[in-house]
């Protein structure tokens, strides 16, 4: 009886020993997903946020200074601002621009009720990854100054739309290459991505359209680009080499 | 049986240590990322608050456009929230204008914001008006002799005092040996000054006295109008506390009932030059929110019998160019006047004084007073915004806010919370 009874235990035992083990795999796995997830989402918070800081405090972006002065922190330069609104209508400015994430800034005056009033200004990128190729998307705000004259400095709000997905990181790393060529740094280099759609240039802009859509999500290039586009989703090895002013990928 | 009841317990502590590795990884992993995450947040978030502070003290006030650093400085060194930047731009209310922008960036009930006004005296302005007719002649002789020692021991204790002292138009020689016009007259010193007013009408007849200027040497109404609008010799401070004072023995203009030959206040008249050159004077410190301080010189010799006395002034016109008159007309006159002194005082914030004789031997006593009472009453600080609650997590942003004029920093501390 006590052998018969070992008979049965033991391969219960291993049964549930085995469950247990795929409970722990999934778990380290689903661990492992949601471990993605925050680092994503930790990278466009505080992306948000740098973005932010370096369009209101720095001379380069949107900060006032006078003379050879100091930068007036969070006080931002209306003409700037609408230099910036007609010079980078469909993409980030250089002083700002990240090669990891896509955005678009809007700044606006606040009434006394904290509404917008008056003049709206926006710059950055005007389209975004959408469906499985976006990874994360945040959007935050800061108080800022407005300054239209040394007697008239009025309250403000900047708000920035962050995306990070497909096609901002495939943008991103040709664009990072297209500028490190511009200056003499670089001739070639290769990087990986993995794309949810398929990808194709035109007239200037790179344009990702999600597996099972129609809609293409495009974004303007920083240079012309030699590419045949990505025809198919899934984990592709670019090779991008700088030529006489052309980024050629293939 | 007990191998197999070993085997149980073995795949229990078995299970019991997958269980526990999936709760570690769960908690290490993902629980770290999720801290690290609330920490980006709650950058995120000061990095707000501190950029909204950053903006507003730089943003600018409409009416004045000074910027909020600026009136928040001016303030601390008033004591006051609200500050007058004259009749053009008139009140800014540096609470209000900090509130609204707070409110609107951070909303209502989100945000405190405390400031302490340092301890400091502000400078005090002077403008003086002196009646220049002969009965004046006491009043002179102190002015001169005990004006500027005053101011200068204000000044030797540390308290910025100036005065500007206007003369009306007139000029009598007196027998004590002063004349009533400034040459030769005053010691200037850096801070005191005396001026005639006729030096200054240009600058302010049209606007204060409505084209009629200055018509006689009693004419303190429109007088000191024009030295407020004109200001002393140097110049209006926007910080300092700003005083007028008059002094005369006569109603504005003169006491005298236009072309009727008695003596005396007459109470038939209706005085409406005298009325017009008083209001003109109480316009002008009502616009520029100047308290307008009276002295007025009793001409008795005795103050409780009122036993009217005389005055002696050099005129060719007298025998022997020597002129004894009696003050008959002024003596009469003394309640009226009082009352107009009164009326002026009243209504722009500032006191009546009468002296105790016609010797005017108190007269720099009552300035002393007038200039010591002139010190503003200060707040301890700036207080803006709702009350900081115990059972929130608050940010706090410090500010260093430069003093106006006086070289020193303060420090505000604002408060948000969500």
């Amino acid at each position: 009886m006590k052998g018969q009874l070992s008979y049965i235990i033991k391969p219960i035992t291993l049964v549930m020993i085995i469950v247990l083990l795929i409970v722990l795999y999934q778990s380290i796995s689903e661990s492992t997903v949601r471990e993605k997830l925050a680092q994503n989402r930790l990278n466009a918070v505080s992306g948000t946020t740098d973005v932010l800081l370096v369009l209101a405090n720095s001379y380069d972006c949107l900060a006032y200074r006078t003379g050879s002065e100091s930068v007036y922190s969070n006080v931002v330069d209306v003409n700037k601002l609408d230099d910036f609104s007609k010079k980078y209508g469909a993409i980030e400015p250089e002083c700002a621009r990240s090669y990891e994430f896509g955005w678009r800034a809007k700044i606006y005056e606040v009434g006394k009720d904290g509404q917008p009033t008056g003049a709206i200004w926006a710059f950055g990128a005007q389209d975004f990854s959408i469906g499985d190729a976006r990874l994360d998307y945040m959007n935050l705000s800061m108080p800022i100054a407005i300054r239209r004259s040394e007697k008239m400095i009025s309250p403000g709000k900047m708000e920035v739309v962050l995306v990070e997905g497909d096609l901002e990181k495939i943008a991103g790393g040709i664009d990072w290459f297209c500028q490190v060529g511009k200056k003499g740094r670089m001739t070639s280099s290769s990087f990986s991505i993995y794309i949810h759609g398929t990808v194709d240039y035109d007239a200037g802009s790179l344009c990702l359209t999600p597996a099972g859509s129609k809609k293409k999500n495009c974004r303007q290039m920083l240079c012309q680009l030699e590419f045949e586009g990505l025809k198919s989703a899934g984990e592709h090895l670019l090779s991008l080499s700088y030529v006489e002013g052309k980024v050629v990928i293939k | 049986m007990k191998g197999q009841i070993f085997e149980i317990f073995g795949f229990l502590i078995l299970a019991i240590a997958v269980i526990g590795v999936i709760l570690l990884i769960r908690y290490f992993m993902v629980g770290s990322f999720g801290k690290t995450y609330l920490a980006m947040a709650e950058r995120h978030v000061y990095e707000e608050v501190h950029a909204g502070v950053n903006s507003i003290f730089f943003m600018t006030e409409e009416k004045s456009g000074r910027s909020l650093m600026e009136l928040v400085g001016v303030a601390a060194y008033m004591g006051n929230d609200t500050i007058n930047f004259g009749s053009s731009i008139g009140d800014v209310n540096v609470v209000k204008e900090l509130e609204w922008r707070f409110d609107a960036l951070y909303g209502k009930g989100h945000w405190h914001l405390q400031a302490k006004y340092p301890d400091i005296t502000p400078d005090v302005q002077m403008v003086m008006v002196l009646d220049a007719s002969a009965s004046m002649c006491y009043a002179v002789k102190e002015i001169s002799m005990k004006m500027p020692a005053l101011i200068e021991s204000f000044v030797r204790q540390g308290k910025g005092v100036t005065a500007t002292l206007y003369m009306l138009p007139g000029g009598a020689d007196c027998c004590n040996g002063y004349k009533l016009q400034c040459a030769n007259q005053f010691n200037e010193t850096p801070f005191f000054h005396c001026r005639g007013i006729t030096d200054i009408e240009s600058k302010c007849d049209t606007k204060t006295a409505k084209g009629t200027g200055i018509q006689t040497d009693e004419d303190y109404g429109n007088g000191i109008a024009c030295a407020i609008e004109a200001g002393p010799v140097e110049e209006w401070n926007p910080l300092s506390v700003k005083l007028g004072i008059v002094i005369s023995d006569e109603l504005p203009v003169g006491s005298e009932c236009f072309g009727d030959q008695r003596l005396g206040c007459c109470p038939g008249q209706d005085y409406a030059e005298q009325k017009k050159s008083l209001q003109a004077g109480i316009d002008s410190a009502k616009k520029y929110k100047i308290p307008i301080f009276t002295i007025q010189q009793l001409d008795y010799e005795d103050k409780e019998s009122k036993k009217c006395g005389t005055i002696c002034f050099r005129n060719s016109g007298c025998p022997g160019g020597i002129c004894n008159a009696d003050l008959q007309l002024q003596c009469a006159c003394t309640d009226t006047v009082t009352q107009y002194h009164r009326d002026m005082a009243s209504a722009t914030g500032g006191d009546a004084f009468t002296l105790d004789s016609l010797s005017a031997s108190d007269l720099i006593d009552k300035i002393n007073e007038i200039i010591i009472r002139a010190e503003p009453v200060r707040k301890p600080n700036l207080e803006a915004g709702s009350p900081v609650p115990s059972n929130k997590n608050t940010r706090v942003v410090e500010v260093l806010i430069p003093v106006s004029v006086s070289g020193i920093y303060t420090k505000a501390y604002v408060t948000q919370w969500s």
